[in-house]
């Protein structure tokens, strides 16, 4: 399998050969080719034994992007097969400076400090949501008015969850 | 003693408490909201009783449904934890009415330190020095503004029945003290039903160390050293140890007696935490008193050797303290690292969810106090605490190689939590060498930016590109082991190795 894997901006090849279920798989990623022990202990975590060194690796998934933590550091990704586009790991102002705002956490809405038509400003604060007992204040990136709300006050919404759209 | 002990509470404090009960030979009794039947703390309790819907407003918040359970459960004593209703003192006023044992202090006790402007008047009026301030409510904005052109920004804006970190704003400038006041007493309406807030002088930089204290029904108070409880992040501690950096055994003693005056100026009984302030010159200013057992208090038990929640026990069935001052000797030294459902890369957002894998460290000197287990739902609903994470070594420097080890071992997945920042903190060179104030984390605390060694950003990648390919084919023949058996059921497993005994 071929993938495409994007890092900090940079796409990188992974191709994994799988083989015949060993657990030994052949991996090449851009032109650095490595024979890996691979094995998934627990949904999301994965141990890789690597030229005899140890890793254990967290996966995330959320919505199109994959988040791994290796000890005390980790690094947001997106997947795609090859044969695709490249990954659109592209943030809010790629798409023309429509701003997508999404909850960053599961919780209930207990504002709504817009309306929609309103234009708010780079800063602004747009909902704030409370989870575990904390506000939290979600504001706005970039100036643009306010379209789509998709919200209110009550409203139970998960992580990722689309709260509003800005369009400049 | 009495036999059975209601614990009005949930998630790891429940479990350490009903420990300390099962020790005693006191049967503990769980409550639960409907979000959680499937909690740990249900499955360790020997009866548990259903007390509502999941929201603590309608559940652990509840006095009349915890004490009805308390009754029809024929439970002498109630055990509050921390949180929830632990300094309530119109809880501890029902128990008492309906001839209960709360293990706690009296009512009266919870009352007076609970009312911050209140215990400031008592702490002076008994020589505790209190950090410059007023000691009355904030009628009104305009009254806010008049209070702190008297003392000069910056300024802490509390609520007057807060505690825990909640309803409280730093302001530096006049600009932002409208926000700041609105946003605290929006705060402290939620968190404690009365939006009442005060102000006190910020000490800039201060270290939060606090005193804890065993008082008995007989008039005996004694302090057990301190907790050093700088590393904070919205003014909630995060990481605690004992002994503090920064004591002398002669400041020790002072802040020692000083707790204890503030104990008996309350007449207090049972195990209490007297808070101070302690800038760089070792000068000591009151803050509050915390009528209850403490996150924190595993890393006084494991330097003094008292198990406090067993004391706690004792003390509210009328015994004795059993151990004079001149008994308590600090030995080496605990930290306590507070394992959090939040993602610290995200300046400590909360991160709920299910908790899909859990490796817990043990070893050596290493105590893990969890609420949660693998296949756990963190709900939104509470507290995001999931474990707290103590260790014991001989010296500091110990300790701190011991903690960095467990945390290495822990393992947690599906949710994010604060175990990576522990893992930057025991690396960090001011952290090592003690230097440690409330504005740490906020001045120093970078996520980790670069990969731990050449590899690590190629095994990431292939990490990801594994779980995108596993996520995608979602078949039988999955290549790679799952649960140590390559994909096969434990049970065809079995049968297989019966199969191959049964030929041989």
């Amino acid at each position: 399998m071929r993938l495409l894997v994007n890092a900090g901006g940079i796409t990188h090849t992974v191709e994994l050969d799988e083989g015949n279920g060993t657990g030994l798989i052949r991996v090449k990623v851009d032109e650095r080719e490595y024979l890996i022990d691979a094995t998934s202990p627990s949904p999301g975590l994965y141990s890789l034994v690597v030229h005899g060194k140890v890793y254990s690796a967290l996966v995330w998934q959320r919505r199109s992007r994959r988040e791994v933590q290796i000890g005390h550091w980790s690094t947001s990704v997106e997947v795609a097969p090859a044969q695709t586009q490249r990954p659109s790991a592209k943030p809010a102002a790629a798409l023309g400076g429509r701003q997508e705002i999404a909850a960053p956490m599961s919780g209930r809405v207990i504002q709504v400090l817009v309306q929609p038509g309103q234009t708010v400003q780079e800063g602004e604060s747009l909902v704030i949501i409370e989870a575990m007992k904390m506000e939290t204040e979600i504001r706005a990136i970039a100036r643009g008015q306010v379209k789509d709300l998709q919200v209110s006050v009550d409203t139970a919404v998960e992580a990722g969850q689309l709260l509003l759209v800005i369009e400049p | 003693m009495f036999r059975k002990v209601l614990i009005a509470n949930r998630g790891e404090i429940a479990i350490r408490v009903m420990r300390g009960c099962r020790e005693l030979g006191l049967s503990p009794v769980a409550v639960y909201s409907e979000a959680d039947r499937n909690a740990l703390h249900v499955q360790m309790a020997d009866e548990a009783y259903l007390i509502g819907p999941p929201p603590a407003t309608e559940s652990y918040l509840v006095i009349d449904r915890i004490i009805e359970a308390a009754l029809v459960c024929g439970a002498e004593a109630i055990h509050p934890g921390y949180g929830f209703l632990a300094e309530n003192a119109k809880f501890a006023k029902a128990c008492e009415e309906q001839g209960l044992v709360f293990i706690g202090p009296p009512s009266a006790a919870i009352a007076l330190m609970g009312d911050k402007t209140a215990a400031r008047r008592a702490m002076q009026a008994a020589g505790v020095p209190v950090v410059p301030g007023i000691d009355h409510v904030v009628q009104d904005d305009e009254e806010a503004y008049q209070v702190v052109a008297g003392i000069g920004y910056p300024v802490m804006i509390k609520a007057a029945l807060g505690g825990g970190g909640k309803g409280m704003r730093l302001v530096h400038h006049e600009q932002q003290l409208g926000d700041a006041l609105r946003a605290a007493r929006s705060e402290a309406r939620s968190s404690f039903g009365d939006p009442a807030i005060y102000i006190e002088k910020y000490v800039p930089n201060p270290h939060h160390i606090e005193i804890q204290v065993l008082a008995d029904a007989y008039g005996q108070v004694i302090y057990l050293g301190e907790r050093e409880c700088s590393i904070q992040r919205r003014h909630q501690k995060v990481v605690e140890e004992s002994p503090s950096p920064l004591m002398t055994e002669d400041l020790r003693v002072q802040m020692g007696q000083a707790a204890v005056r503030a104990a008996q100026a309350a007449h207090y009984r049972n195990a209490g935490t007297v808070e101070f302030l302690v800038d760089e010159q070792r000068n000591f200013y009151f803050l509050e008193m915390n009528t209850r057992l403490q996150v924190e208090h595993p890393v006084t038990e494991m330097v003094t050797g008292i198990d406090l929640v067993q004391a706690q026990l004792r003390i509210a069935d009328g015994g004795p303290l059993g151990v004079r001052q001149e008994d308590i000797r600090l030995n080496g030294a605990a930290i306590e690292c507070r394992i959090y459902a939040e993602d610290p890369a995200y300046n400590f957002r909360p991160s709920p969810g299910r908790i899909t894998v859990l490796q817990a460290p043990a070893g050596p000197w290493v105590r893990d106090e969890r609420g949660v287990f693998a296949g756990s739902e963190v709900s939104p609903f509470y507290d995001p605490m999931i474990s707290k994470l103590v260790v014991w070594g001989a010296t500091r420097h110990e300790a701190i190689a011991r903690m960095r080890r467990a945390l290495g071992e822990y393992v947690v997945g599906g949710i994010k939590t604060t175990i990576p920042f522990h893992q930057w903190l025991m690396d960090d060179a001011d952290f090592q060498a003690g230097r440690l104030d409330t504005g740490f984390i906020e001045r120093r605390y970078r996520p980790q930016a670069v990969p731990p060694d050449q590899l690590a950003q190629d095994v990431a990648l292939i990490a990801a590109a594994l779980d995108h390919s596993q996520s995608t084919k979602q078949t039988a023949a999955l290549p790679m082991s799952q649960g140590g058996h390559d994909g096969v059921s434990p049970w065809k497993l079995a049968g297989r190795v019966d199969l191959i005994r049964r030929r041989g």
